[in-house]
């Protein structure tokens, strides 16, 4: 098991390099500057324009900065944001919380939504409860994050506020205004929680769906239902169990998929999260600040699917490491 | 100006008016604000440093005109609410009615889809960041809104010598930096040395290098500015950079200040002389800053300012509409939208900020441009009022002369060309100069072709239908215009470095000082904005002579002469100048929304409760 677990840490590696490679070149062959802003302004000189780009690098060829960067990070050092001049690792730091915070309440939303779902469809196959649920979960992976998002907003926060009914807000994490207490920042989680939570029931429903039709199939279910034991035993003891393994590995899986939820569903409700400051960062061509969390989000996926792994032959006694 | 590659404006599309503006303003002044188009009032010049409670009952509010969109029509009598508009539509006489506050305390929420970068006044180049930074620092000297001249923040007063090279301040007694320190005249030196060395990220170095001479403490409360030349902008343009403390910084490397806690935001470290105080920067969400309780014109009456970032133009819009806003920038396109609403003023006022298209004079480069004919040709078939009417939905004005309506240079009657729309004009010049229409109908001189391409950035909905525009009116006199559209980087590559172009379109912002030495001497053609190689030595020599005096009317004389000069050149065509909307809270007051500064009377603003 150790020489496992060391085995595959020896096989990131090449993985992170693969990611930093890319990271970099993505972030930096975007045409712009993050100094594109001074230009063609009043008062402002080309001389002053190449000093600043000067002091920040940028006049460097492009191979050299890549290799002062991972030298940078290697040892720890993440920069500063070529735009705000702040720590990159305090910027991680802070918007990290909120991201969690919005990935954790949805995660654990589609799970209680998805189990108790994909579990009944299962047992009453063909059911016109199954029926619905299939719909459901084909027009759930239709729906794209954006358009949920924004039709959440016209219809709770617009079109309730015209109609006099108590509204959702729009945006935001809590109120400006009276500071936010904790119903006010749970009022601000319900829309864009739901938003990320929404296309992730679609998918896990029909997964557990199948899986527990599998496990149903199985020999120990009917010697479990022969031996008399009660229906919801042989479901829940027998049966359950033994579906919701492979959601394990899903669920590590997932992760890449939760972020990227994220940048979206976090830059439509102005959630101020990892997922924004890489949008943000982006249109401000902000290449430390764009590359260092991007980094970050991976080797956080990567490890997550470790983790996964891990934790499977842990609960799956049939699963070998050699 | 806009920023092609901000990520706002890919979400939403051009920059409004009002960013584009304040960007640019804050670089040159240093303030933020745009210029208004407010009450025509009297001539009254209620000092606002001096009089904080000169208050008339006059509703400030309403006089200031809310934007009535049948009135917008016509560009020439787009001034509303009785502003005439020629010379009495220049910002002298204009007058802000303050108001007692009726209520203390409270939070005003302003909103805007662009986050600072940073609150150090030394290194800010960009309006979000100038909007917060101008309201914790204050500048020795600040532009007063309703005379758009210069007025004392930090001096009491000042004393130029008579050749016009030494400037010498007196600041105020008793002024004290937010920590209770006070505030000296090596806070001011230490501040220039600041903004002038070249290990700093300061963006204005250049200019202030070439400019200044050396800075020198004569005693506490005096400092002595020795200028290379003199230079009639220097007070508007040069003294009016957010003062820093000496005794925070005088430990912290140059090249270090961008990124210390001081200019990133840290609660009693981030500290200046102005209403308010730093307490928090959320970035990309929100900056928080509460009241000074002593500041030295009286103690400000909301107790809380928060700038609030949201994503785009239109949460803006919407969240102005629910009242998460009190005050913000919107786009010609949502006034219908706001002004229906009865809990907001909506203020539309004049700016800096030009649309000009540039005829390549550079004759390596292209021959198509050299006669002037063809040049004021193209202009007089040009039906501005029309194009400010459609495309800018009637927010702007049409250029006479170069000068902006808000600039006391500005000087509409005595320009000769106003280059108002002739076609048949245009085509008779064009005869005239033997351009004739060749078998396809496009003229033709000696088996040259009249046509050429026209450049601007992609994205700036506005600017791309303006070239729209052109190939089609300009194809009514027989010239053909191919519209071509860059990404903003390699759009400015062309049009700054490698000058390859026939003609391209792009907006500019004028500094509140009327000298255009920037765009039109001939030496700016390296590092300025002459980027079309024009010269004309008698422009060049009225531009000299006009920055070295400071009396105003002769000053004024001289540019008018300039102006006249320029428009029979024409080497680059100011099609208009562009207006700004701003929306209020009805429930704010005492916030008057202007193109010079807006935060003049910061701590005069007053929410109702």
């Amino acid at each position: 098991m150790g020489r496992y677990i060391l085995w595959r840490l020896i096989q990131l590696i090449p993985i992170v390099i693969g990611i930093t490679f890319v990271t970099f070149a993505i972030a930096n062959l975007v045409p712009g500057s993050p100094l594109s802003d001074l230009a063609f302004q009043r008062g402002i000189r080309p001389e002053d324009i190449a000093r600043i780009r000067h002091q920040l690098g940028l006049d460097q060829p492009i191979y050299i900065r890549y290799f002062q960067w991972l030298s940078n990070i290697a040892r720890g050092d993440l920069g500063i944001s070529l735009v705000t001049y702040q720590p990159v690792s305090k910027l991680i730091m802070e918007k990290l919380p909120n991201t969690l915070l919005l990935t954790g309440t949805s995660l654990l939303l589609a799970l209680l939504v998805s189990i108790p779902i994909g579990v009944f469809a299962a047992v009453k196959r063909n059911s016109w409860f199954d029926q619905i649920t299939t719909v459901g979960a084909v027009a759930g992976f239709a729906v794209p994050t954006f358009w949920l998002g924004l039709m959440l907003i016209i219809v709770f926060s617009v079109k309730f506020r015209e109609w006099g009914l108590p509204s959702l807000p729009p945006g935001g994490m809590y109120d400006l205004r009276s500071g936010g207490g904790i119903g006010d920042r749970i009022i601000h989680l319900i829309m864009p929680a739901f938003t990320l939570a929404f296309v992730q029931t679609a998918g896990w429903t029909r997964y557990i769906r199948s899986q527990m039709l599998e496990v149903l199939r199985q020999d120990y279910m009917r010697i479990a239902e022969a031996k008399g034991l009660p229906q919801r035993l042989v479901i829940f003891r027998h049966g359950f169990r033994n579906a919701i393994l492979p959601l394990v590995t899903l669920l590590g899986l997932d992760l890449p998929g939760l972020f990227s939820g994220a940048v979206i569903t976090e830059t439509i409700f102005s959630w101020n999260g990892l997922g924004r400051l890489i949008v943000d960062s982006t249109f401000k061509r902000d290449y430390t600040v764009i590359m260092d969390t991007v980094l970050f989000i991976s080797i956080l996926t990567v490890l997550a699917n470790l983790l996964a792994d891990i934790v499977y032959a842990q609960l799956d006694p049939r699963v070998r490491f050699d | 100006m806009e920023q092609g590659n901000q990520m706002q404006q890919f979400l939403r599309g051009p920059l409004t008016r009002r960013q584009m503006l304040r960007q640019a303003l804050a670089l040159g002044v240093g303030v933020s604000g745009a210029a208004l188009l407010a009450a025509c009032g009297g001539g009254g010049n209620a000092t606002p440093t001096a009089a904080p409670a000169q208050a008339t009952q006059a509703p400030a509010q309403q006089a200031s005109p809310t934007t009535g969109g049948t009135s917008m029509g016509s560009p020439t009598a787009a001034a509303t609410a009785g502003v005439t508009p020629s010379a009495a539509a220049t910002a002298t006489g204009q007058k802000f009615t303050i108001e007692p506050a009726k209520h203390k305390g409270g939070t005003l929420i302003e909103g805007s889809f662009v986050d600072a970068k940073t609150l150090n006044p030394v290194l800010v180049s960009d309006t979000a960041s100038s909007a917060v930074s101008s309201l914790i620092f204050e500048g020795i000297v600040f532009v007063d809104p309703q005379t758009v001249l210069p007025q004392g923040k930090l001096a009491e007063k000042w004393d130029i010598s008579s050749d016009g090279i030494t400037y010498t301040f007196t600041l105020r007694q008793g002024i004290t930096w937010q920590d209770g320190q006070p505030l000296t005249a090596n806070d001011v030196k230490f501040t220039y040395d600041m903004l002038m060395n070249k290990d700093t990220k300061s963006p204005r170095t250049a200019e202030l290098t070439e400019r200044i001479k050396s800075v020198d403490v004569v005693d506490d409360r005096t400092i002595k500015f020795t200028l290379n030349a003199p230079a009639a902008p220097f007070l508007v343009s040069n003294t009016v950079y957010g003062i820093i403390p000496q005794h925070i910084l005088k430990d912290v490397q140059p090249a270090n200040l961008a990124q210390d806690p001081f200019s990133t935001g840290q609660k009693g470290r981030t500290i200046g002389t102005g209403p308010f105080m730093f307490e928090e920067w959320v970035k990309d969400d929100h900056i928080t800053l509460v009241k000074n309780p002593k500041y030295w014109q009286g103690e400000p009456n909301l107790d809380r300012y928060i700038y609030k970032v949201v994503p785009d133009s239109n949460v803006v819009a919407q969240q102005l509409k629910t009242g998460e806003i009190d005050y913000g920038g919107i786009d010609p396109s949502q006034v219908q939208d706001i002004k229906s609403q009865p809990n907001l003023n909506v203020v539309v006022y004049d700016t800096f900020s030009f649309t000009f298209y540039s005829y390549q004079l550079d004759p390596q480069k292209t021959t198509l441009f050299q006669e002037k004919e063809v040049r004021q040709a193209l202009l007089y078939a040009l039906d501005r009022e029309a194009m400010i009417k459609s495309i800018r939905l009637g927010y702007g004005r049409v250029a006479v002369g170069t000068m902006p309506v808000l600039s006391w240079a500005y000087n509409p009657d005595a320009i000769k060309l106003k280059y108002e729309y002739n076609p048949d004009k245009a085509k008779q010049l064009l005869d005239q100069a033997g351009w004739t229409p060749g078998p396809d109908g496009i003229r033709q001189k000696n088996g040259k072709r009249l046509s050429f391409t026209v450049y601007t950035n992609a994205g700036n909905k506005i600017r791309e239908q303006y070239v729209a525009v052109f190939q089609e009116q300009w194809k009514k006199i027989g010239v053909e215009c191919k519209p071509q559209t860059e990404e903003w980087n390699a759009f400015l590559n062309r049009i700054t470095g490698s000058k390859d172009f026939e003609m391209f379109l792009v907006g500019f912002v004028w500094d509140v000082d009327p000298d255009q030495s920037t765009m039109w001497k001939s030496s700016a053609y390296e590092g300025g904005f002459n980027m079309n190689k024009y010269s004309n030595p008698q422009v060049d020599q009225l531009l000299d002579e006009a920055i070295k005096t400071t009396d105003v009317q002769k000053r004024k004389e001289l540019y008018t002469q300039m102006q006249n000069i320029i428009m029979e050149d024409l080497p680059n065509a100011i099609l208009d100048f562009p207006q700004a909307i701003a929306v209020v809270n009805k429930r704010v007051h005492n916030l008057f929304p202007n193109a010079v500064d807006d935060r003049f009377n910061a701590h005069q603003w007053w929410v109702e409760s």
